[in-house]
C-alpha cells in the first residue's frame, strides 16, 4: 500500500518536472511576474491614496474629474473615428490597387507609412500641420482654398481630429494589407459565376465579398479598437494633451498624473476605471471568435 | 468613341491609386527631404523643391555622439527583447499546442487575455514593480516590458503554426529514442522558421517604435532609446532644430525599413495566418 502511494506521488512529481513543465516555465514566470503582479499592484494603487492605504479616494477623485470623463469620451471618439478612417481608406486602396498593373510592387511601396518608425511618422504630420510653415496651410492659401490660417494642432475644436488623422494615416497601409489578404483568400470561381449570372460589381461586393470576409474583418476591427484604446504616443508627440487640455485621452491622462503630477494612485485609478471599456471590447472579440 | 464600363473602372482605379499615393507617400518624401535642406528652406514652404541641398544637418553640433548612443540603446533593448521572446515562446507555443491537461489549457487561455491586453493600461503597476525590483532606469527594465507585451503574440503565432506539423512525426521520433529537447532543436525550431521570422520582425519593430514604457522607465539621457531621445530635441516649436531632427529620423528609420522590406513576405504570410495586432 505505502509503496504504491509513493510511486503515484513520484509519478506525479516526474510528470511535474517533465520537459513540458520546463518548456512553459519561463513563459509562466513572465505572465505571473510581469503581467499578473503588475495588475494586482495597479489595483492596490487605485484603491488607495497618497495618505491612506485602503481608500476609494483616488477612484472618487477621477470619477468626479471632468477632465477624466472627457478623456474617457475622447478615447471612445478616437478609437471609432480611427477605425473608420483605416477601414474606409484601406478598403478603397485595396480594391483600387487590385485593378492596377504590378500591384505587388505598389503594395510594398504603399506600406511605407507603416514600415517607418512611429515617431518620425507623427513628426511628418507635425510639420505638415504647422501654421507658419506647414505644407497644408501653404497649399490651402496659395490655391485660395482658405484665407485664414488653420491651426490644426492649436485649435481646441479640431486638434483631436488632427491627431486621429495622423494616427489613422500611419496605420491605413496595415489595414489595406489586412483587406488585401482577406480578398486574396476568396476563390476566383465565386466571382466568375457571379459574372455569368450578370451580377453588378456593387451586388457582388455586398453579396459575395463582404459576407465571406465579415468575420475576419470584425475580429481585426475589434482588435484595433482594443489596442487603440491605449493610445498615447500621438498625443505625446503632437500636442502633449493641449491646447487647453482638449486632446487628453485615457493613456495621456494617466501618464501626466504619474509623471508630472507624481500621483501614481490617481493614474492607476484612471486606468482601472477604464477596465470596463476593455472588458466590453474583449467580450465582443470573444463573441465573434465563437466563445461562450 | 465610346468608353466601356470596364475601362472606366480601370481609369477610376488608377486615379484612386495616384491620389492615395499623393496623400500617403508624398508627405514622407517632403519631410525627409528636410534632412538635406538648409534651415531657411525648411521654414519656407514655397521652397517645396529646393534649389540647393546640403549634408550639414548630419554634421551639426546637435548630431553628437549621443545620437549614435540612442540608436545603439534602441538596438540593445530591441535585440535583447527579441532574443528572449523567441527563446521562451517557441518551446512554450509547441508544448501548449500539444498538451491536453487542464493546467496547460488554463495557461493558453491566460495567453489570449495577455495578447489582447493593451500595454498602456498596465503602466502604473509595471513601473511600481520595476521600482521594487530596482530596475528603473535600466536596459533590463525596458527589455522585460517588451518581453511581457510581445511574447503572448509570438507564442500564439507558434501555437497556431504547430497544428501544421503532424504529431505522428514527433511520436515516431520519440519511439526512435530522441528526447523532447532533441525534437525542439531538430524539428520544431527548423520547421517553424517562417513564424519565427514573423515573430522576430514583430518584436523588433514593436520595441524599436515603443515610447511609453521607455519614457517612464528611462530617465538618464545616455540610456534613452532613439524615439525618446529625439523628443528632447523638440523643446519649443520655435527653436526646434528640424533639419537635425529629420537627419536623425532618417538614420533611425533606415534599420527597420531594411528589415521590413527584406522580410516583408514573412510578415504578409504571418498576417494571412490570422488576426494580427493592428492598433
Amino acid at each position: 500500500m505505502g509503496s504504491e502511494k509513493t510511486s503515484v506521488v513520484k509519478g506525479k512529481l516526474s510528470n511535474l518536472l517533465s520537459y513540458d513543465f520546463f518548456a512553459v516555465l519561463p513563459t509562466t514566470l513572465v505572465f505571473v511576474v510581469l503581467l499578473i503582479v503588475p495588475l494586482i499592484t495597479e489595483f492596490a494603487y487605485a484603491f488607495s491614496t497618497l495618505t491612506e492605504p485602503f481608500s476609494l479616494g483616488s477612484i472618487i477623485f477621477v470619477l468626479n474629474d471632468p477632465l477624466y470623463l472627457w478623456s474617457f469620451i475622447r478615447t471612445v471618439i478616437y478609437i471609432i473615428i480611427d477605425i473608420s478612417i483605416k477601414f474606409l481608406v484601406g478598403l478603397i486602396a485595396a480594391v483600387a490597387l487590385r485593378q492596377v498593373k504590378g500591384y505587388k510592387i505598389l503594395w510594398g511601396i504603399f506600406l511605407l507609412p507603416y514600415a517607418m518608425p512611429l515617431v518620425p511618422a507623427l513628426y511628418v504630420w507635425y510639420c505638415l500641420y504647422h501654421p507658419a510653415w506647414g505644407l497644408i496651410n501653404y497649399v490651402a492659401r496659395t490655391t485660395g482654398l482658405t484665407s485664414t490660417i488653420i491651426n490644426f494642432l492649436g485649435d481646441p475644436s479640431i486638434a483631436l481630429y488632427s491627431l486621429i488623422w495622423a494616427h489613422a494615416w500611419r496605420f491605413t497601409p496595415l489595414w489595406m494589407t489586412i483587406l488585401l489578404a482577406g480578398l486574396h483568400g476568396i476563390p476566383e470561381e465565386y466571382y466568375e459565376s457571379a459574372k455569368i449570372d450578370g451580377a453588378t460589381p456593387t451586388r457582388t461586393f455586398f453579396r459575395i465579398t463582404l459576407p465571406l470576409i465579415k468575420r475576419y474583418l470584425l475580429l481585426n476591427a475589434t482588435l484595433s479598437l482594443i489596442w487603440t484604446s491605449g493610445e498615447f504616443v500621438s498625443i505625446w508627440v503632437l500636442t502633449k494633451g493641449g491646447p487647453a487640455n482638449s486632446t487628453h485621452v485615457l493613456g495621456s491622462y494617466a501618464y501626466w498624473y504619474m509623471m508630472a503630477g507624481g500621483n501614481f494612485h490617481v493614474a492607476a485609478a484612471a486606468l482601472v476605471c477604464a477596465f470596463p471599456l476593455l472588458l466590453v471590447l474583449m467580450a465582443i472579440f470573444f463573441r465573434i471568435l465563437g466563445w461562450r | 468613341m465610346e468608353i466601356r464600363p470596364e475601362d472606366l473602372a480601370k481609369i477610376l482605379a488608377y486615379v484612386t491609386v495616384i491620389i492615395i499615393g499623393i496623400i500617403y507617400l508624398f508627405p514622407i518624401f517632403w519631410a525627409f527631404l528636410s534632412a538635406f535642406k538648409y534651415e531657411a528652406d525648411i521654414f519656407n514652404p514655397a521652397a517645396l523643391i529646393p534649389t540647393r541641398l546640403t549634408l550639414q544637418n548630419f554634421f551639426e553640433p546637435y548630431f553628437k555622439p549621443i545620437f549614435l548612443q540612442w540608436i545603439g540603446n534602441s538596438f540593445i533593448v530591441s535585440a535583447g527583447a527579441t532574443i528572449i521572446v523567441i527563446l521562451i515562446s517557441v518551446p512554450a507555443g509547441h508544448v501548449l499546442a500539444r498538451a491536453r491537461s487542464k493546467s496547460y489549457r488554463l495557461l493558453s487561455h491566460i495567453l489570449i487575455f495577455a495578447y489582447l491586453f493593451p500595454s498602456t493600461f498596465l503602466i502604473v503597476g509595471f513601473t511600481r514593480l520595476l521600482g521594487t525590483l530596482g530596475l528603473l532606469n535600466s536596459y533590463l527594465g525596458v527589455i522585460l516590458a517588451y518581453v511581457a507585451f510581445n511574447a503572448p503574440y509570438v507564442i500564439y503565432l507558434v501555437y497556431s503554426y504547430m497544428f501544421a506539423i503532424p504529431v505522428e512525426l514527433e511520436e515516431a521520433l520519440l519511439v526512435d529514442g530522441y528526447t523532447k529537447f532533441d525534437i525542439l532543436k531538430k524539428l520544431v525550431f527548423p520547421l517553424s522558421f517562417p513564424v519565427i521570422v514573423t515573430g522576430v520582425l514583430w518584436t523588433f519593430m514593436q520595441s524599436w517604435n515603443e515610447v511609453l514604457y521607455a519614457l517612464v522607465i528611462l530617465n538618464s539621457p545616455e540610456l534613452m532609446t532613439a524615439p525618446i531621445g529625439m523628443a528632447t530635441l523638440q523643446p519649443g516649436e520655435s527653436i526646434t532644430p528640424w533639419g537635425t531632427l529629420w537627419a536623425f529620423s532618417l538614420v533611425y528609420s533606415i534599420p527597420p525599413l531594411i528589415v521590413f522590406y527584406l522580410l516583408q513576405q514573412y510578415y504578409i504570410t504571418g498576417l494571412m495566418r490570422g488576426a494580427i495586432k493592428a492598433a
